[in-house]
């Protein structure tokens, strides 16, 4: 390191009396996660770009996200029906139970179709998925990553990124409003169930609350919710894999850190979503 | 990958459009088959929206389609009739409230005593009727009632309660209970009166002898009967000098032409001047009319 005469060399942290030492970490941690937050950003438009490349080599991952699709879509139906299935069935009891005398009964089948189809459908289909599909999809990459898998694929000049993570993108894109499709389908029909068999509330005046303000736009909502929810999932699941240090220890703390990643960024895509396009949901 | 694999893939994408479509319709349209549409037009304000029902004399029929925003203040409304029901042509169509919470649904309620065998057909604008009062004007009619009955509530209060007016019904109601009192003891001896009056009359009445009352009234009878012969005579008497009377103010006879001839009145008058004068003249040279020959 160049001495420069009209500059004196900066004094040792540990040479500072411990009070100015602790005020000295603390900004330096703050620097340190704005910094790393920025180089965060940085790599995942990298990561974005480079995806982007990989859509030139449809032979590359068509097949495999047809793969893909059936390890999302498929073998995840079972769990997101049942999720919706209780969800659904439990909106339509409570609802049910804080309606006092006076109020139309019909309100329970509109309050269980508007949160299932705008709100707990999709959020809760993709914060499944985050916690089943997302941490597969980090450990599966993570593991090829650590057991240099991935330098083998580059080494036999295959594109990794348009092997491992694109088909998985698309089909999280694709299979996440399917599923949501079962799941607002199942959420509904569970609190009609619920409402109509368990609480005594009469078939027509669910149905009517059912029918009541609604329009397509809701239903398109909550698929544009679902699509993006599983572009989330599969594009930070698969990052956090792709960028997995050696080790078993590597590979489970980019899972931790991707299934946290995931869910909150499903929060705030929905909370952007409702702030951006509530307003046009009235009808 | 696996056949069947692509197979399950397909299916799941398949199905989930399916249940997508239909869903989508059955909420939107209350079902996979539509029903036919009615029209009509409502003031704005109405706090209508799309998939409320439609009621036809309280039962659900269909549902609001679409309610569309005019700018001259009414709201173009499409209804959705299920097929199988028909509305009468006098029904009219108005926004019920049906619940507390500014809920609306659209009457169609028929006329009473009206013809129901001609309905609106496809397409038809059904009149609106007038409107009923929502919760708010019930509300607030509610509540000029409630303020009304505050002020009664409170003039009760002054009046009743607090100038003594209660005290003042209280002895109003002693003394009506006294006044009562007394005037039942006045009956009671106005009773005892009338009892001991009727008796005597009783006893009078039984001392009374009959056959003198019987004689008396035959006397009284024979009385009245030649009362009323004497009164027809009369009459006739009466009717025979009314005609003496017409005729002499008719002139006729000596004595209606003694009351009517003016000119015999002046003969006479001058007779009696000329017998006046010829007794004078008597008086003055009686030798001139009388000469007395003895012999």
């Amino acid at each position: 390191m160049t001495h420069f005469p009209h500059h004196p060399r900066p004094r040792d942290t540990d040479t500072f009396p411990v009070m100015q030492r602790s005020g000295i970490h603390v900004f330096r941690r703050i620097a340190r996660a704005v910094v790393g937050t920025f180089r965060r950003v940085g790599a995942w438009s990298y990561f974005v770009r480079d995806i982007g490349r990989a859509f030139s080599e449809p032979a590359t991952y068509g097949p495999e996200t047809l793969r893909q699709m059936k390890t999302i879509g498929v073998d995840s139906f079972p769990l997101t029906v049942i999720v919706a299935a209780f969800i659904g069935s439990v909106i339509a009891l409570q609802t049910r139970y804080q309606m006092f005398p006076g109020v139309q009964m019909s309100l329970v089948g509109l309050a269980t179709r508007q949160m299932v189809i705008l709100e707990l459908g999709p959020l809760l289909t993709g914060l499944v998925l985050a916690g089943r599909v997302g941490a597969r999809m980090t450990a599966e990459i993570g593991t090829m990553r650590v057991t240099e898998q991935i330098d083998a694929l580059e080494t036999l000049a295959y594109d990794p990124i348009a092997f491992l993570i694109l088909p998985r993108l698309l089909a999280a894109v694709m299979m996440l409003p399917v599923l949501t499709v079962f799941a607002n389908a199942v959420g509904i029909g569970s609190g009609y169930l619920m409402g109509v068999y368990a609480t005594g509330i009469s078939a027509s005046d669910f149905k009517e609350g059912l029918r009541l303000g609604f329009g397509t736009f809701q239903v398109v909502y909550s698929l544009l919710k679902a699509t993006m929810f599983g572009g989330a999932i599969s594009f930070f699941s698969s990052y956090e894999g792709y960028i997995a240090e050696a080790g078993a220890e590597g590979v489970g703390r980019s899972t931790a850190t991707a299934v946290v990643i995931t869910s909150v960024a499903i929060l705030v895509l929905d909370a952007l979503t409702a702030f951006l396009l509530a307003p046009y949901l009235q009808s | 990958m696996k056949r069947r694999d692509e197979v399950s893939v397909g299916i799941l994408i398949t199905v989930a459009v399916v249940v997508l479509l239909v869903g989508v319709l059955w909420l939107a349209r209350g079902g996979l088959t539509s029903g036919y549409p009615l029209y009509t037009r409502f003031a704005w304000g109405q706090n209508l929206k799309q998939g409320q029902p439609v009621l036809l004399a309280g039962v659900n029929i269909g549902y609001v389609d679409d309610v569309e925003l005019r700018p001259d203040g009414f709201l173009n409304v499409t209804l959705s009739i299920d097929k199988q029901y028909h509305v009468p042509r006098t029904s009219k169509a108005t926004v019920r409230a049906v619940g507390f919470f500014g809920d609306v649904a659209v009457a169609l309620t028929p006329r009473l005593g009206g013809s129901l065998a001609e309905v609106f057909a496809s397409g038809d604008t059904v009149p609106a009727g007038p409107p009923e009062p929502g919760v708010a004007e019930i509300m607030a009619h509610a509540d000029s009632t409630s303020v009304a009955l505050n002020k009664i509530t409170h003039a009760m209060q002054v009046e009743v309660v607090d100038a003594g007016g209660l005290r003042d019904l209280r002895s109003a109601i002693a003394s009506t209970a006294t006044l009562a009192a007394e005037m039942h003891a006045v009956l009671q001896a106005q009773s005892d009166n009338l009892t001991a009056t009727l008796a005597s009359y009783r006893r009078v009445a039984d001392a009374v002898d009959t056959g003198v009352v019987d004689s008396t009234l035959s006397g009284l009878r024979e009385t009245s009967r030649h009362m009323s012969l004497a009164a027809a005579r009369l009459d006739t008497g009466a009717t025979q000098l009314n005609d003496i009377l017409a005729r002499l103010r008719a002139g006729q006879g000596t004595a209606g032409q003694l009351l009517t001839d003016t000119l015999l009145y002046r003969n006479l008058r001058n007779t009696a001047a000329s017998l006046d004068s010829l007794l004078t003249d008597i008086k003055k040279n009686p030798g001139r009319y009388i000469s007395v020959h003895i012999f």
